[in-house]
C-alpha cells in the first residue's frame, strides 16, 4: 500500500477511524443499519461491539474491513481513506492489513485446514518456505498442528473456528474483525476462541475488534461499545 | 511500454501460480458439474466436426465425379438480352482481364427441332476445336455444322438444306445454311448445339451478343468479376440478367453443389452450439451461485479482479479444454467407425480442428463472462451473506436487493 494514501497517520494515532459513518438500505422506507458512528480504535486495543440483533454491529465491522462502501461518512485505517481506494486497493489492503473471523468460520471446504492459513500468505506472494513456516507455527499457535491436513469438514465447530482464527492472522495484519466469532460454538469453545484472540492481542499487539452478543466476554476487552438502532449508546472503558 | 506489458504479464503470471492449485481443486471436487461441462462441449465439437467431416468427404466425394469443363476462357457470362459496348468493356476493365470475346446464341426453330445455335468466331470453329464425324468445319456463312446424334435423331445428311426460323418483333425470319458437317464442339458449355459463324447467325436474324468468353488468367480475377458482376446487377438495369454460367473449377463447383445440401445442416450446427453456449452458462451460473460465500471468502482475503478472472476462466477454460479434446476424440472415432462400417465418405482436415477450438473458446468465453462479471463487481459483503448480486451494483435494484439480480 502506497505511502501517500496515509494522509498525516502518525505512530499512536488511532489505527482504525470512523468518522460519520453511514449506512442505509433502501428496503421500504429505507433502514439505516449504522446511523454517523464515529469511533477511533487505538492500536493493540481488543474492543468488543455488543447490542442486540439489528443494532448495525456487522454492518459496522463490515464496513470498518472494506467488505461494504458506506452510505456516507469515511473509514481510515492508518491514515488511509478508504472511498479513495478502487475495489482493488481495498482487497489490497485487506489481505496486508486486516484479518476477517466470521460467524460461520467461512473456511474454503477445498483446501485442507494448512492450505486455508497458507492462503492470505501466498496471495500476499511470500516465499514458499515462510509460507510453510508460519503455517505450521500459526497452526501450533491455535492448538490444531495435528489436523493439518484435515478437510474443514473433518474439523468440529470450534477446530474450524480455530483454522479461521489462524488464517486470519497469516499476514500478521494490524487488525483483526471478528463477527461473532463464537456465535455458531457452545459456550466453552466459544471462551476458547476468546481467550485465543486475547492471547494474540497480548502477545503480538494486534487490534481486534470483535461483534458479540456474549456481554460475558467484557472481561477480556479494553473497551465495551454498545450499539442500539444503528448507534453508539455507550462505551465502557474509554472514551468512543 | 514493452516493461509495462511485461511487468504486467509478470505479475499475471505470479498470480496465476497462487490460484490455478484453487481451480484445479475446485474442478476435481466439483467433478460432476465440470463433467457436464465438459460433456455439453465435448457434443458439440463431435457435432461441428462430424458435419464438417461429412461436409469435406461429401464435396471430395463430388469433386472426383466432376469433369472438368473444357472452356475457350475462364469465364463464360450469359444475358437474357443483348450486351452492350458499354458493359463489355466495364467487364474488360476489370481485374486484368486478358481478353473477353463475344458470341451469340439464339434459340432458334430448326429442322431437328427447336434448339440452341451459336454463333461462333472462326478461331472458336477451327478444326481441332469443333470434333468432327463426318465433313468439315464452317468456313463462309450460310455454312452450319450439326450435332452428330441430333444430325441422327432428324435424319439429316450432309449437304442437306437446315432451315432457321425466328420470331423478330411478330414476325418469322427464316434463314438458311447447309450442312457441312457433323460432330460438336471441344469445348464443354458449347457442346450438342449447331454451330455457325457469329456473323451469319447475327446478320440472318438481326442479333447482338449476348454471351461473353472472359480470359481472366486468375482466380483471383474470376472472383473480382463475378463481385464485379453483382454490383452491375444492382447498378444497370441493362446487365440484370447477366449471370456466369461456368463453373470455375470442378472443385468449386462441387462445393457449390453440397453448399447447397449443408445450408441447413449448417443452421443445425449454428443452433447446437448456441445451445451448448447456453447449457454451460446456466452450469457455470449455477456453480456460481452455489458458491456466493467462498468467492465471497477468496474475496475478503485479498483477491484482486485479475485474481477472480484468472481462478474463475482457468477453471471454465479446464473444462472447454477436456470438452474440447473429448468430442475431437469422439468425431474421430465416428468418423472412423463410419467410414469403415457405412458407404458414407467423411474426411477430417486441420480447419474443422481448427473451427473446433475456436468454437469451444468462444462458448466457454461467452459463458463464463456472466459469472465473472457478476462475481468481479458483487460487493463482498453480498457475496459473503449469500445475498443476490447485480450486474449493476449502483443500481436502485441492487441498493433494494429483493428482487432481480442473480
Amino acid at each position: 500500500m502506497s505511502d501517500r494514501l496515509r494522509e498525516g497517520y502518525r505512530p499512536g494515532d488511532p489505527i482504525l477511524r470512523t468518522v460519520n459513518l453511514t449506512k442505509r438500505f433502501p428496503v421500504g422506507h429505507g433502514v439505516t443499519a449504522v446511523d454517523r458512528v464515529s469511533l477511533e480504535v487505538r492500536p493493540g486495543e481488543f474492543i468488543l461491539v455488543v447490542g442486540p440483533s439489528g443494532s448495525g454491529k456487522s454492518t459496522l465491522l463490515a464496513l470498518l474491513g472494506g467488505l461494504d462502501r458506506p452510505t456516507a461518512g469515511e473509514v481510515i485505517l492508518e491514515g488511509r481513506k478508504y472511498s479513495r481506494l478502487n475495489e482493488n486497493g481495498l482487497a489490497r489492503l485487506r489481505r496486508s492489513s486486516i484479518g476477517f473471523v466470521f460467524q460461520f468460520f467461512n473456511l474454503l471446504g477445498d483446501l485442507t485446514a494448512a492450505e486455508n492459513v497458507a492462503l492470505p500468505m501466498r496471495l500476499a506472494g511470500l516465499p514458499e518456505d515462510e509460507v510453510r513456516r508460519r503455517t505450521e507455527d500459526l497452526l501450533a499457535a491455535v492448538g490444531l498442528i495435528e489436523r493439518a491436513n484435515h478437510s474443514p469438514y473433518e474439523l468440529s465447530g470450534g477446530e474450524q473456528q480455530r483454522v479461521a482464527v489462524a488464517r486470519a492472522l497469516a499476514n500478521q495484519p494490524k487488525v483483526i474483525l471478528a463477527d461473532e466469532p463464537t456465535g455458531n460454538l457452545d459456550r466453552r469453545s466459544g471462551l476458547e476462541v476468546i481467550k485465543l484472540f486475547k492471547r494474540f492481542n497480548a502477545e503480538r499487539r494486534q487490534t481486534f475488534v470483535v461483534v458479540t452478543h456474549e456481554q460475558s466476554f467484557s472481561e477480556f476487552a479494553d473497551r465495551v461499545v454498545h450499539m442500539e438502532d444503528g448507534r453508539i449508546v455507550r462505551v465502557e472503558g474509554g472514551a468512543a | 511500454m514493452a516493461r509495462l506489458a511485461r511487468s504486467r504479464l509478470g505479475a499475471i503470471l505470479d498470480r496465476f501460480r497462487v490460484v490455478h492449485p484453487l481451480a484445479v481443486r475446485s474442478l476435481r471436487l466439483r467433478w460432476a458439474g465440470s463433467c457436464l461441462i465438459a460433456l455439453t462441449v465435448a457434443l458439440s465439437v463431435t457435432v461441428f466436426v462430424l458435419f464438417s467431416a461429412s461436409s469435406a468427404g461429401s464435396r471430395q466425394a463430388v469433386a472426383g465425379r466432376v469433369r472438368p469443363l473444357d472452356l475457350p476462357g475462364d469465364l463464360i457470362i450469359r444475358s437474357t438480352a443483348p450486351i452492350d459496348g458499354a458493359i463489355l468493356s466495364a467487364i474488360s476493365g476489370q481485374a486484368d482481364v486478358r481478353a473477353a470475346r463475344s458470341t451469340v446464341v439464339a434459340r432458334l426453330m430448326t429442322a431437328a427441332g427447336e434448339t440452341e445455335v451459336l454463333g461462333l468466331t472462326p478461331d472458336l470453329l477451327a478444326p481441332g476445336r469443333v470434333i468432327l464425324s463426318a465433313g468439315r468445319v464452317p468456313a463462309a456463312d450460310g455454312e452450319i455444322v450439326i450435332p452428330t446424334d441430333m444430325a441422327e435423331r432428324a435424319g439429316l445428311k450432309l449437304g442437306a438444306p437446315f432451315i432457321l426460323r425466328r420470331l423478330v418483333g411478330g414476325r418469322l425470319v427464316e434463314a438458311r445454311a447447309v450442312i457441312v458437317g457433323f460432330g460438336r464442339s471441344r469445348y464443354g458449355y458449347f457442346a450438342d448445339r449447331p454451330l455457325m459463324t457469329i456473323g451469319a447467325l447475327k446478320a440472318a436474324f438481326s442479333l447482338e451478343p449476348n454471351v461473353v468468353i472472359v480470359e481472366a488468367d486468375d482466380p483471383v480475377n474470376v472472383v473480382r468479376i463475378e463481385r464485379f458482376l453483382n454490383n452491375l446487377r444492382l447498378s444497370r438495369p441493362a446487365a440484370a440478367g447477366l449471370r456466369v454460367v461456368t463453373a470455375r473449377t470442378p472443385v468449386i463447383e462441387a462445393g457449390s453443389l453440397v453448399r447447397g445440401v449443408f445450408s441447413s445442416g449448417r443452421l443445425a450446427v449454428f443452433l447446437v452450439f448456441v445451445f451448448a453456449a447456453i447449457g454451460v452458462l446456466d452450469v457455470l451460473l449455477l456453480s456460481f451461485l452455489q458458491r456466493k460465500r467462498p468467492l465471497g471468502v477468496l474475496k475478503a482475503l485479498g483477491f484482486e479482479d485479475d485474481d477472480l478472472v484468472i481462478y474463475l476462466s482457468l477453471e471454465a477454460g479446464l473444462m472447454g479444454l477436456a470438452g474440447l479434446l473429448a468430442g475431437l476424440t469422439m468425431a474421430g472415432v465416428s468418423v472412423w467407425i463410419l467410414n469403415r462400417r457405412t458407404p458414407t465418405s467423411l474426411a477430417i482436415s486441420a480447419w474443422p480442428i481448427a473451427g473446433a477450438a475456436f468454437l469451444s473458446l468462444t462458448i466457454i468465453l461467452v459463458a463464463s463472462w456472466l459469472p465473472i462479471t457478476l462475481t468481479r463487481r458483487a460487493p463482498v459483503n453480498a457475496l459473503l451473506q449469500n445475498r443476490r448480486v447485480y450486474l449493476d451494483p449502483t443500481s436502485a435494484c441492487a441498493q433494494c436487493g429483493r428482487c432481480g439480480g442473480f
